[in-house]
């Protein structure tokens, strides 16, 4: 199997010395949008979602400072991106609209949201992809929204190349299900 | 409800706005200021790696030696943290004893720690001859270095060794009176016990024999050495003298 490029670039703060925050600046310009992208289509609001996109690279930052090496780049982001997702989760539920507003969120207007995600179709969509697990709801972003081939997704899960082909069946399979239902 | 996942790529047009990335750029400027990057050397990194591995064993070992201690200092005979309680925690306790009154006391203390775990024996009716046999093994031990420390003390302040050998044999007759009176159906371990028991009571009073002996000897030497000396001619009488020197007369 051909290893995608965007996995090859493994970043050893020791190997690279001086040049890390370079290459970590790189990283972010590449990786930025994506990961806001993964994070916007979960939570729905922007300006939380840039919030929790910057917490996400500065994790990644911390980590790479204490001298430790990150071996699939793309793969450690999604991993942090849902790691802060899970945390905001955790807050949201303890500071609830008080919390959501502070950071920029209006209930009032949803300016905060845009015209894609407003869009019924894509409401829909999210709407069903409520369902799943994270894992499976990660799955279907990155094949649907990132259009990102089977085997990179493998890479990133750590799976086999049919393990993950049976994965996406079964999750279409769920998700077809639940459709019918509703 | 529409149903077809792939109007999802139209979310792949959603980016973050230039002034959003510039703030998460300034955000992580910030970040990297604060957190500079760990650029130490491979051999660096190695002996830091080998100072946290050594640094976490020696705390596991600690830890592991303390809980082990303090679970042995409870250990009776036939336990399997017996012999760490009398070679590691008695001995390590017996290294920080160092004026010759600490060491007969803690010697001392040693000998009553072992009747009184003969005493306990017997109370729970658990002495076994191999259990006694360790313990008077232990006593033969702890009675021939108490009988050294003893010899030390004795030769500094014979007073308080022979008051230590007094207050050890009281104890030991106290124990042994708690040991006769307490019940067995078959009366052996009580025997047994008793005999350990009095072993020890014969040692220690044997020990405060002859530490009286040495001060008897002492105080002898002391009388001997402010009498006369046999060298100086002693006082006689002129008569006498007369009477010795003068060849009787045919």
């Amino acid at each position: 199997m051909e290893v995608p490029e965007s996995s090859q670039d493994k970043i050893d703060p020791i190997q690279k010395g001086p040049d890390i925050e370079g290459v970590f600046m790189a990283m972010v310009e590449k990786y930025q949008d994506a990961i806001f992208r993964f994070i916007y289509f979960r939570v729905g609001i922007r300006a939380i979602a840039v919030d929790i996109t910057q917490d996400t690279f500065t994790k990644t930052w911390v980590y790479l400072s204490s001298g430790k090496e990150i071996e699939y780049p793309e793969a450690f982001l999604y991993r942090a991106a849902k790691n802060a997702l899970i945390d905001y989760y955790k807050k949201s539920k303890a500071g609830s609209l008080d919390m959501l507003m502070e950071a920029g969120y209006d209930p009032e207007s949803n300016k905060d949201t845009d015209e894609i995600l407003r869009n019924d179709d894509i409401q829909d969509i999210r709407k069903i992809l409520d369902i799943l697990d994270d894992e499976s709801y990660q799955i279907i972003f990155l094949r649907y929204t990132e259009e990102k081939p089977i085997e990179e997704i493998a890479l990133l899960y750590n799976k086999s190349v049919n393990a993950m082909t049976v994965q996406i069946h079964r999750i279409i399979k769920k998700l077809r299900k639940q459709y019918n239902e509703i | 409800m529409k149903y077809n996942f792939e109007q999802l790529v139209q979310v792949k047009d959603i980016k973050l706005s230039e002034s959003e990335r510039g703030h998460i750029r300034a955000h992580l400027a910030h970040i990297m200021q604060q957190e500079s990057v760990y650029r130490h050397s491979l051999l660096q990194r190695g002996i830091y790696h080998g100072l946290r591995i050594a640094l976490s064993s020696f705390l596991f070992f600690i830890f592991i030696g303390g809980t082990i201690s303090a679970v042995a200092d409870n250990a009776l005979p036939g336990d399997p943290l017996y012999a760490f309680k009398l070679n590691v925690n008695e001995e390590v306790k017996g290294f920080f004893q160092n004026t010759p009154q600490e060491k007969v006391a803690y010697g001392a203390k040693r000998v009553e720690n072992r009747v009184n775990e003969i005493k306990t024996l017997a109370e729970s009716k658990t002495l076994t001859k191999a259990k006694q046999a360790t313990v008077q093994k232990a006593l033969d031990t702890h009675i021939k270095n108490l009988s050294v420390d003893l010899n030390t003390l004795s030769a500094v302040a014979p007073n308080a060794a022979l008051s230590a050998t007094t207050s050890l044999e009281e104890t030991l007759k106290a124990n042994k009176l708690v040991i006769e009176n307490t019940e067995n159906s078959d009366g052996s371990n009580n025997d047994a016990a008793l005999i350990a028991v009095d072993a020890t009571i014969q040692k220690v009073s044997d020990q405060e024999v002859i530490i009286i002996s040495k001060e008897v000897d002492a105080i002898t030497t002391e009388v001997e050495a402010t009498s006369i000396p046999d060298s100086i001619t002693p006082i006689v009488s002129p008569e006498t003298k007369t009477t010795t020197a003068t060849p009787v007369e045919p």
